[in-house]
């Protein structure tokens, strides 16, 4: 039998797997692939990229505290006050750092959020599959697959 | 476990310290909105600590606050008077050249992430020590950013960065208490608009911004290092212990049980 599974990386997985060499399954037979979101060619020498929305988080937060100081100051001259000055000037800061950001941003194709970030791979007598299998699943596996080859 | 050359993180009791990719332009600014922050950034601990005191002691010093305060407010002649000759120009020359600092620091620190990733020196995942268990989980940038919202350093916490969660806990409390901060947000949500103002110190509100923005940024950016070198540890360990695998999915098996 082969099983194969599909998880993220996770303290869950490790537990996965030395629960399943605690129930029998030598490590000769785990085969743990660990799966590339990028190709290797197209990853660059220089920065991972990094998502074009947690880029934004950060020049949001950097414009948030710069007009924040700015509006502190003038509520002590104007009606609202510091407080409320302050933290309505953090809110457009956020906003308009966020929204800069996005509008000249080249408009990347948002690829679909890549999941998978290790396969593990058993190779098991029939008998041991369904142990294997529920294993698999109570420790936070996206897919397991069942390939019912004749191993014996 | 050899000592590396160039290691890309470390476990100690005060929680991770790693290398990491920075753009020096956001290390720069952070040192700009308050000077040592920059360096908190690129795990420089010990110096951005000193550097905050410093910072906190020489503003008060030369009421470089009051004086922002009153030039915003366009009240020119004030600014110049509440402004300590002694004290200014030293200030002025420290904040630039620690702004200049943090940003070599941060070009030089970039360097060293990229080989140090091409060397790949084994990682640490877990430490124990008398006093202390640290080790290198999974966590989410938005909860740790909305923790330091709510109170600089709880973030810190949620990342394990001890010495600094419970520094800026504790300079948190101080400008609460002496900015009255909390005192003028009561009477907001009470409708004394007027006396929140009157109540307010300016001098230790004006710190406020710029500790909860840092604050929050750098527990946004900690939590996502996290998650960065856990996944590197946990494949550098599976594709270690996995190596000697002899599964055949196609033709015979190598290995008949």
């Amino acid at each position: 039998m082969i099983i194969i599974g599909t998880f993220p990386h996770s303290i869950e997985l490790e537990y996965a797997l030395t629960k399943l060499e605690s129930i029998g399954i030598s490590r000769e037979r785990l085969l743990v692939v660990c799966m590339e979101h990028v190709p290797r060619e197209f990853q660059t020498d220089h920065q991972k990229r990094e998502s074009s929305h947690s880029k934004g988080v950060e020049i949001g937060m950097a414009c948030a505290t710069a007009l924040s100081v700015i509006g502190t100051s003038l509520g002590f001259i104007w009606t609202w006050g510091p407080i409320i000055c302050g933290i309505i000037a953090a809110f457009i800061g956020f906003c308009l750092g966020f929204g800069i950001h996005a509008a000249f941003s080249k408009k990347t194709r948002q690829l679909p959020k890549p999941k998978a970030d290790v396969s593990v791979i058993v190779q098991c007598h029939a008998g041991q599959a369904g142990e294997v299998q529920r294993v698999m699943w109570a420790n936070s596996a996206f897919t397991v697959g069942l390939a019912r080859v004749s191993d014996e | 476990m050899n000592p590396s050359r160039r290691p890309l993180a470390k476990l100690s009791v005060f929680g991770v310290t790693s290398l990491n990719i920075r753009s020096p332009y956001m290390v720069l600014w952070w040192s700009a909105a308050f000077p040592g922050f920059g360096h908190f950034l690129l795990n420089q601990y010990l110096r951005g600590t000193i550097l905050t005191l410093s910072e906190v002691i020489f503003n008060t010093l030369g009421h470089i606050n009051i004086a922002i305060v009153y030039s915003l407010c366009g009240k020119f002649e004030q600014a110049k008077a509440v402004l300590d000759p002694r004290w200014v120009l030293g200030y002025i020359i420290i904040y630039f050249i620690v702004m200049w600092d943090s940003y070599r620091s941060a070009v030089y620190q970039n360097k060293l992430y990229h080989i140090a990733r091409l060397e790949r020196e084994p990682l640490p995942s877990m430490k124990l020590f008398a006093s202390e268990v640290q080790y290198i989980q999974p966590k989410s940038p938005l909860v740790a950013a909305v923790f330091s919202l709510f109170f600089p350093g709880l973030g810190q916490l949620y990342n394990h960065r001890i010495g600094l969660a419970f520094y800026a806990m504790f300079w948190w409390w101080l400008y609460i208490s002496l900015s009255h901060a909390h005192e003028a947000l009561i009477h907001i949500l009470t409708g004394h608009i007027a006396e929140s103002v009157t109540v307010l110190n300016p001098h230790w509100l004006l710190f406020m911004p710029s500790v909860i923005g840092g604050a929050v940024y750098h527990a946004y950016i900690k939590a996502k290092e996290h998650n960065l070198l856990f996944n590197l540890e946990q494949r550098q360990y599976l594709n270690n212990r996995y190596r000697s695998s002899s599964v055949q999915l196609f033709g015979r098996s190598g290995d008949k049980a």
